[in-house]
């Protein structure tokens, strides 16, 4: 083995110690049903300038016709509800504010559940939480049986 | 009487010779016909003038004389490869057309042609482009100081064998006047320089001729010469043992290795470079930051 090898092998762990600890994005749903609900979820992430902090109820009225006033920085697209509960690794990009908006689709691909956070991330951190609420396309959901639990339709326990 | 007789006799001999010229430029006048331009003396010009007057035949004949007049600058010289090259290529000679602009590109690889040359004359010149471009090397030398034989050793590449001559200016560095010494260009050349076998340092400059002394390249000039030696010596000064200083010169150049500021600038140039790595790293981290989604459900 070289002293180049040597000396990067010797590097890598200090390399992986320094990288940062990703922070977490709670999507938080009213309760265990309305996950179920949820067939697929979209997150975007909108990059803020300090006076667009109250931006948050234009971006849900943009929604679902993706009508925003900002252009988004980071969209998932559709996602399967589970890929959410596992954890969606979202690329890492620059400081400040954004804004976190989800939105939840029924099986009828009816947006039953928005939510909108304004957050920032940095080192040291604490969670970014969104909370989701139902919209008026959840109200027919709200009749009909619950179609299992999180982990009859995940699989593994509740998170 | 008899001298009267021979003089007219002579007066009409004369004018038997010249009344010929005096009618055929009397016939010209009458009929208006313009006059074939008188050639100049430098082959040079009269190869432009006929260039300028679509004379291809002329061209060519006039600016060859001119390359073979010799003692031209490199500028010149490539001028007359071109005029050589459009003129072969107007007349129909593809294949000396591009000769001539390969020689033209081998001396000066930008040179180009005008706009206004048609794309059947310019094909050649693409041509000649496409070969000069496909050899890595072009013209060029390399110097050494040759102390024992009071000699510059010049090797030489020339990949289309085009120069025949090197002429060399050397001097002791410093010196006011160039001593000029011209040999056969062939791979390794010595030059006899006087100046080489006492000076530290020889500044010189070095032109490339062609079999007619025409300037193909030039390495460095008189104004701004290049320079071949060792470099400057670290002065010593020691006590001698009669209590007396006495002026040592430490002869053996030092290699870089040996230097100890070059050890300095290596260890504070990693020093420096690892610092700016980990800064960058670290702001790098606090400035970019990976998120992962989670879920819950109701209020916590």
């Amino acid at each position: 083995m070289t002293s180049t090898t040597r000396a990067f092998l010797l590097a890598l762990p200090c390399l992986a110690a320094c990288s940062p600890e990703p922070v977490r994005v709670e999507v938080n749903f009213p309760n265990a049903a309305a996950f179920v609900n949820s067939e697929q979820g979209r997150l975007r992430i909108f990059p803020l300038d300090r006076d667009q902090l109250g931006l948050c109820p234009a971006l849900l009225e943009g929604l679902p016709a993706t009508n925003f006033p900002v252009p988004f920085l980071y969209d998932s697209d559709l996602r399967n509800r589970c890929e959410f509960r596992a954890g969606i690794h979202v690329p890492e990009f620059g400081g400040g504010p954004h804004a976190y908006v989800l939105e939840m689709r029924s099986s009828t691909n009816d947006v039953i559940l928005t939510g909108c956070t304004v957050g920032e991330v940095y080192s040291g951190a604490g969670e970014i939480r969104v909370e989701l609420h139902p919209t008026a396309g959840y109200a027919p959901l709200l009749t009909m049986p619950v179609p299992g639990t999180p982990e009859s339709v995940c699989g593994g326990a509740t998170p | 009487m008899t001298r009267r007789l021979l003089g007219a006799l002579g007066l009409v001999l004369a004018a038997c010779l010249v009344m010929p010229a005096g009618v055929a430029d009397a016939q010209r006048r009458r009929r208006r016909e313009p006059a074939a331009p008188a050639r100049p003396a430098d082959p040079m010009q009269a190869a432009e003038q006929a260039f300028a007057a679509v004379d291809f035949d002329h061209t060519l004949e006039y600016a060859a004389e001119a390359l073979q007049a010799g003692q031209h600058p490199r500028e010149r010289v490539v001028r007359i490869y071109r005029l050589l090259g459009m003129s072969a290529g107007a007349l129909g000679d593809a294949e000396g057309a591009r000769d001539f602009f390969l020689r033209m590109l081998a001396i000066d690889s930008s040179a180009e042609l005008d706009d206004s040359v048609s794309p059947r004359q310019r094909a050649p010149y693409l041509e000649a482009r496409g070969l000069v471009a496909a050899r890595s090397e072009s013209m060029a030398i390399a110097v050494e100081l040759v102390r024992a034989q009071a000699s510059l050793r010049i090797e030489i590449t020339d990949p289309f064998q085009l120069v025949r001559t090197l002429r060399v200016h050397g001097r002791a560095f410093g010196a006011p006047a160039f001593e000029t010494v011209e040999t056969p260009a062939q791979g390794t050349a010595m030059a006899l320089v006087e100046a080489a076998g006492t000076a530290d340092r020889v500044e010189y400059w070095v032109e490339m001729l062609d079999p007619f002394g025409n300037q193909l390249a030039s390495f460095g000039s008189e104004f701004d010469p290049r320079v071949v030696g060792r470099a400057p010596v670290a002065e010593l000064r020691t006590g001698s043992p009669d209590g007396r200083d006495s002026m040592l010169r430490d002869e053996r150049p030092r290699s870089l290795t040996e230097e100890p500021l070059f050890w300095v600038a290596l260890v504070g140039g990693a020093a420096l470079v690892g610092a700016g790595v980990g800064v960058g790293f670290a702001v790098e981290s606090a400035s970019h930051i990976p998120v992962q989604t989670s879920v819950s459900f109701g209020l916590p």
